[in-house]
């Protein structure tokens, strides 16, 4: 390369670099956490996740037989199913706002539970479990919604199935019973969290989903921020101590991490779309009566957040 | 088993006495044994003469006429054998020592049958005569030894230890008597009874072989006179005290004392000196602990230290002196709480001095000059001024009359070097220099006292230790000039200890910093004062030499550099820290700059300055976010400090370091200037100072040009080390624009210019270009990887590998980044196929929008994973590339990939697809889809020419038949069974189709 050429070159990177930073710094963003190593396992992971996912194909188990599955658990949880109760059937029309956007033919079905945490959690064959006090946590339906899309998410990219599959895998067992299948995989996926890689797939799949919905974008990022409120108030929220192997055998990316990623996103989001209107359903969240029964006006909100979009 | 130890240890003198009686019982009856075996070998003897007689009288013809023969092998095996039998013939006893154990077998038959040769005859009786010359030696000597043994026995031991018995007899019965008289007649008893031992030592002082004795003899009535006095005026439970009042009991006690010093003058010995001064202090060791006893005391110890003037007594002088010591503890011990009286500290004090001065002057005599004196010469001149030095300092409750007066003594002692030297006793001038450095240093303690801080202290002392080492002017006395250059090192090495727990402990301390700043000066000087002789004559000593830097100048300079870091660091959270490191960090490169003897220097000068970065660049990082403003007046500081350190570092690796340190503050710089703005900020930042550190690098040359290299290279780390730790995190939108999607493709550009890069040929040259460079198309593809995973959804992973593939393949990649881009592209389309065949096959994008379906997303990548196959076949070369060592075990893939192209570039699109097509769709319809990818292949065969294709696109064929008419009939409803078999007809006329109109294809 002659000089002159090279010369230029370089003070066409320079500047490229200066304007970068000129251009990063309107936005004065500040790192969710000081370092983590989260994010780079989470990338670095997701080749052997891959490779995970590849093995467990190996097993000749298809959704024919997660939905056997989850006929199972669905035979199991309606005998506790309260459809009398204002939670169950709260949830149960927010479940209805998501199944069109559900692939796979499952029959989707949300049991509210009592557990001494906000949480939720998806089994294989299309049932999402839903404790009580994730309800009085989060703070608008949108962040509900979100949270169940996350879950939804899991079971349409496979998530728990694949899990199941890979531990048949590795404990080498043959054609077992069902039920006996069924209390292996319930007692695998509510024990152990998914990986790092499979909960980031499912924040995207409820981002992606949102943005699709009627509900605001930013309900992801904010039902992060609401756990992260509850673990704060429950005195739980130790300062996240970065270091490698903690890091890495760390299940769920930090939600400092996640709420900064998707508030992000979603402010994105609006910027590209200014013209739209979102609903965020505080006030339905508080009154347990979904969209589809109960629409509030001042619930809906624009680029800029309205009165019910944050805390 | 303890009561086993326990009865062991009780009858231990039983069990050793029956040992011993064993023992003589033994060797008892081996005398015996000896005897009786002597005495049967004196009969033997007296039969062989006998025979011999005889012998010699029957056969006197025959002797001269036979000839000496050797003796033959029978013979001599009888020879050998006989002996054993002997005893059974005649019992001869067995032979006592490995002499006669050779002799006695062949001599009596040799010498009855007359075959011995005369010649060897001589070799028999040299042995035996060779036996009791060396016993005789050894017997001589052990008597000789016995006897020397015996003389000093004799000459000293008897004497005394008959003196301390006579004593304690005496006191025996002066117990005894106790019990019969009255003191008073008691003590005349005790005194006739000394009375009648100085009368006997009078007496048989007259005989010379009776001289010694009576030396003794007079010894012991002294102490038994000293006994007497002592006790008479008061030795409790004795009974012998008749005195009760002080003065005159002071009296009687002097008149033994004068007694016996006396005798320790007139004995004229040493022995008797040292004991009569010895038991001259005893008893003032018992008497009550006063003022007066201790003076007494005193003025015996100095009637003692005269003594030893009278020869070279420094036996004598050190017993009396160490006598004198352990009484001052006894005193004092005893003294209590009258000790704090100032006044009896200043006599007590005074007395000591005076003493111990007075000690220290003896060895100030012509006779005491010789270089090599005894150890215990030197050892009780030091043990004097040690024990001076002590009293002074424990005594004297003035800390100003304590300091003064241990200066005062140190002055002295240096004034009496001096004085040694005129004399030339070197030795003494030796010890005394060195005493008056220890009195000085101790009077330095005397400042704790004040409450001053003890790094000001240790200061004093490092200042001391140079001021002595200026005033001693050098000689050739190689252990004084080891000492005292020691020294300062040693202060130095105590205030950076000194400095570093101030740090630790208290933190900030204006008087220790100033101290410590202080001692940084002093280091320099030291270190012109010390390094002056290693550069005089000849070139100015560099650090390189080893041996110049483990001088004292040179660990001198080193620690100035310590020092300064030990004052910064206790200005760590102050804001005026950067502005202190230019200050005296840039002293210290202001001396290297003018001075000449720099040994040591250099590397203090790098050490001051890598540990004023370290602090700065700490206190930052402690205090960060920053304000640009606040920021830049700390870092404007340190930046010039590093420009003065590469201005005044010329060359050495104190300027790579300088070098290093400037680099990192640029780091540390960007970053905190950087990241309030934006967190992805530094990291750009970083990028930029890599360009320009690469071609500052490619402009410098030698050492420079390396270290900004690694700088360089350094830069990109920390960008590598950022993106992974701080900067994937999150995205940054500014807008609607990914903000941290643009500092990656920046990233990449900058890895790409790195690439391009082609140095001069010398910086090409560098290990770390050579090493680095390389492997910049590997960075380049991880990344590239690594923005796909980031920044795209996971649904169109599959197409970015492709694509990616595609790209790689191409000739543009090949030029631009390397050959071996072609070997990276299958990689990448390997991902995609497993990617579409793993992931998409099961992906759900929630959307109700046809166009995001993840199915349209996996069938782009299979069309593009199509085109990269037929591409493939034209564009993959992979013979000949040049694969870098570190990955170096690509290049068997690529031989592999190489030699079969198809089972590698092929066969899995063919086995992905299938893959794909089955978890994806339907089972209804899946024969239907296979057939079609059959269909695919065979048209393939005929485009590439490859007849394997078609083979396996019939044998896939030929599956899907067999799976139509087994599965599908029996599973799939009516309609869909009727569109499969439709299907499936279609593709196989299309592909009978395609057969007749490509046949000469085929066939070629």
């Amino acid at each position: 390369m002659r000089p002159a050429l090279r010369l230029a070159l370089l003070a066409v990177l320079v500047g490229c670099g200066i304007a970068l930073v000129l251009v990063l710094q309107q936005q004065r963003a500040r790192a969710p956490l000081a370092t983590t190593w989260t994010s780079a396992f989470q990338v670095l992971g997701t080749p052997l996740k891959l490779a995970d996912r590849a093995a467990s194909r190996v097993l000749p188990i298809g959704e024919v037989d997660e939905a056997a599955l989850g006929d199972v658990y669905l035979a199991s949880f309606d005998s506790r199913y309260d459809g009398a109760s204002r939670e169950q059937r709260y949830v149960d029309s927010l479940l209805e706002e998501l199944r069109p956007y559900a692939g796979k033919s499952f029959d989707y079905r949300a049991y509210v539970v009592d557990y001494p945490s906000p949480n939720a959690m998806a089994l294989p064959g299309g049932v999402i479990l839903v404790t009580r006090d994730l309800l009085t946590t989060l703070h608008s339906e949108s962040e509900l919604f979100a949270v169940l899309a996350h879950e939804l998410g899991h079971i349409e990219r496979g998530h728990c199935f694949d899990t199941v599959r890979f531990e048949l895998l590795t404990r080498k067992v043959g054609a077992e019973p069902i039920g006996e299948l069924a209390d292996m995989a319930a007692g695998l996926l509510l024990r152990h969290s998914f990986s790092k890689t499979m909960e980031h797939e499912a924040d995207a799949y409820a981002y992606e989903l949102l943005t699709h919905s009627r509900y605001d974008p930013r309900g992801v990022g904010l039902s992060f921020r609401s756990l992260q409120q509850y673990e704060t108030r429950l005195g739980a929220a130790q300062a996240h101590a970065s270091g490698p192997l903690r890091d890495y055998f760390t299940s769920h990316p930090p939600l400092a991490i996640r709420a900064a990623e998707y508030t992000a996103r979603a402010d994105a989001w609006w910027t590209q779309h200014p013209a739209e209107r979102r609903y965020v359903g505080r006030r339905n969240l508080a009154a347990l009566v979904a969209l589809d029964r109960h629409e509030l006006r001042d619930e809906w909100t624009g680029a800029e957040p309205g009165p019910g979009a944050g805390q | 088993m303890f009561d086993l130890l326990l009865l062991v240890v009780l009858l231990w003198p039983v069990l050793a006495i029956v040992l011993i009686l064993m023992v003589r019982r033994w060797r008892r009856q081996q005398r015996e044994a000896l005897e009786d075996w002597s005495l049967q070998v004196d009969r033997l003897h007296d039969r062989v003469a006998r025979l011999e007689r005889n012998l010699a009288s029957l056969t006197p013809a025959v002797t001269p006429t036979v000839t000496p023969q050797p003796v033959p092998e029978a013979a001599a095996a009888v020879a050998v054998a006989v002996p054993a039998e002997t005893p059974a013939a005649a019992p001869v006893p067995e032979p006592v020592g490995p002499a006669l154990e050779e002799q006695r077998p062949d001599r009596g038959w040799r010498d009855v049958f007359g075959f011995e040769p005369a010649a060897q005859a001589p070799a028999t009786t040299v042995v035996t005569e060779q036996e009791p010359t060396a016993t005789q030696a050894t017997l001589e000597e052990f008597t000789s030894r016995r006897r020397e043994l015996e003389r000093r026995f004799l000459e000293n031991w008897t004497g005394i230890l008959g003196s301390v018995v006579v004593v304690a007899g005496v006191t025996f019965v002066g117990i005894y008597t106790a019990l019969r008289l009255a003191p008073f007649y008691r003590f005349l008893m005790t005194l006739a009874v000394a009375a009648a031992f100085l009368a006997a030592s009078f007496v048989l002082a007259r005989k010379e072989s009776w001289r010694a004795f009576a030396g003794w003899l007079r010894s012991a009535g002294a102490a038994i006179l000293l006994f007497a006095c002592a006790a008479a005026g008061g030795l409790p439970g004795l009974g012998l005290q008749w005195i009760t009042e002080p003065v005159p009991a002071l009296l009687v006690l002097l008149v033994g004392i004068g007694a016996n010093l006396g005798l320790a003058y007139a004995g004229g010995t040493q022995v008797a000196a040292t004991l009569h001064v010895l038991l001259s202090l005893l008893p003032l060791a018992i008497v009550p602990a006063t003022s007066v006893s201790f003076a007494l005391a005193s003025v015996v110890t100095g009637f003692g230290v005269a003594l030893a003037a009278r020869g070279r007594w420094d036996r004598h002088l050190g017993i009396v002196l160490g006598a004198y010591a352990i009484f001052q503890f006894e005193w004092v011990a005893r003294t209590g709480v009258a000790f704090a009286d100032d006044t009896l500290r200043y006599l007590v004090g005074g007395c000591a001095a005076l003493v111990f001065a007075a000690a220290a002057l003896v060895h100030y005599r012509k006779d005491y000059a010789q270089p090599e004196p005894p150890r215990l010469q030197v050892g009780v001149h030091l043990l004097n001024w040690a024990a001076l030095a002590a009293a002074l300092f424990a005594y004297l409750p003035s800390p100003r009359v304590r300091g003064a007066v241990l200066i005062a003594a140190a002055v002295l002692a240096y004034r009496l070097a001096r004085r040694a030297q005129v004399l030339q006793l070197q030795w003494l001038r030796r010890a005394d220099l060195l005493t008056a450095q220890a009195l000085a240093l101790l009077a330095l303690l005397t400042a704790f006292d004040f409450e001053v801080a003890t790094a000001l202290v240790l200061w004093l002392a490092f200042a001391e230790t140079l001021a002595f080492r200026w005033l001693v002017p050098r000689g050739d006395d190689d252990v004084l000039e080891l000492v005292i250059d020691a020294l300062p090192p040693l202060a130095g090495l105590c205030l950076i200890l000194c400095g570093a727990g101030q740090w630790y402990l208290a933190g900030f301390d204006a008087a220790s910093m100033v101290a410590l700043i202080g001692s940084t000066v002093l280091a320099v000087l030291g270190q012109r004062l010390l390094a002056a002789p290693l550069a005089a004559g000849r070139d100015p000593p560099d650090d390189d030499d080893l041996r110049s830097l483990a001088t004292a100048g040179g660990l001198l300079g080193v620690e100035s550099g310590v020092l300064a870091v030990a004052a910064l660091g206790l200005a760590l959270e102050r804001p005026w820290l950067e502005w202190a490191a230019l200050g005296i960090v840039g002293l210290l490169l202001g001396v290297i700059v003018t001075g000449r003897e720099r040994v040591g220097l250099r590397i203090g000068v790098a050490i001051a300055l890598v540990g004023a970065h370290c602090l700065a660049w700490s206190a930052w990082l402690r205090e960060a976010p920053w304000v640009a403003w606040p920021l830049a007046q700390r870092v404007l500081p340190l930046a010039a400090l590093a420009g003065f350190g590469l201005w005044a570092l010329r060359s050495g690796w104190q300027r790579s370091v300088t070098l290093v340190l400037v680099g990192l503050t640029a780091g540390a710089a960007a970053f905190l200037f950087l990241d309030p703005l934006s967190y992805l900020a530094p990291s750009v930042a970083w990028l930029v100072l890599s360009l320009l550190a690469l071609e500052i690098a490619n402009r410098r040359t030698g050492p420079d040009a390396r270290i900004v290299l690694g700088l360089g290279l350094g830069y990109l780390a920390a960008f590598i080390g950022a993106y992974a730790l701080v900067v994937v995190q999150v995205p940054v939108y500014v807008g609607a624009l990914n903000a941290r999607l643009l500092v990656e493709l920046f990233a990449l550009a900058v890895f790409a210019y790195w690439w391009v890069f082609r140095p001069r040929p010398e910086m090409a040259d560098f290990a770390a270009w050579r090493v680095a460079h390389p492997l910049f198309v590997e960075l380049i593809l991880v990344a590239a990887a690594v923005v796909v995973v980031v920044e795209v959804p996971a649904q169109w992973w599959a197409v970015g590998w492709a694509v990616l593939g595609l790209g790689l393949l191409s000739p543009a990649a090949s030029r631009w980044l390397d050959e071996r881009t072609r070997l990276y592209s299958l990689l990448f389309y390997w991902a995609s196929i497993v990617d579409v065949a793993v992931v998409l096959s099961s992906f759900e994008v929630p959307s109700l929008q046809w166009y995001e379906r993840g199915e349209l997303l996996a069938l782009a990548a299979i069309g593009l994973q199509i085109g990269y196959a037929a591409w493939s076949h034209r564009a993959l070369r992979l013979q000949g590339l040049t694969i870098p060592r570190p990955v170096s075990g690509l290049a068997s893939l690529a031989e592999r990939v190489g030699a079969r192209r198809n089972l590698y570039v092929y066969y899995p699109l063919f086995a992905g697809i299938a893959v794909f097509l089955y978890w994806r769709f339907d089972r209804s319809v899946l024969t239907l889809l296979w057939a079609a990818e059959a269909f695919v292949i065979f048209g393939l065969s005929a485009w590439l020419r490859e007849n394997q294709f078609r083979y396996v696109a019939l044998g896939a064929l030929a599956a899907c038949l067999a799976r139509l008419v087994l599965v599908d009939m029996a599973e799939a409803n009516l309609a869909v069974r009727g569109i499969v078999f439709i299907g499936v007809g279609l593709l196989m006329l299309g592909m009978n189709a395609i057969y007749n109109r490509f046949r000469a294809r085929f066939e070629a």
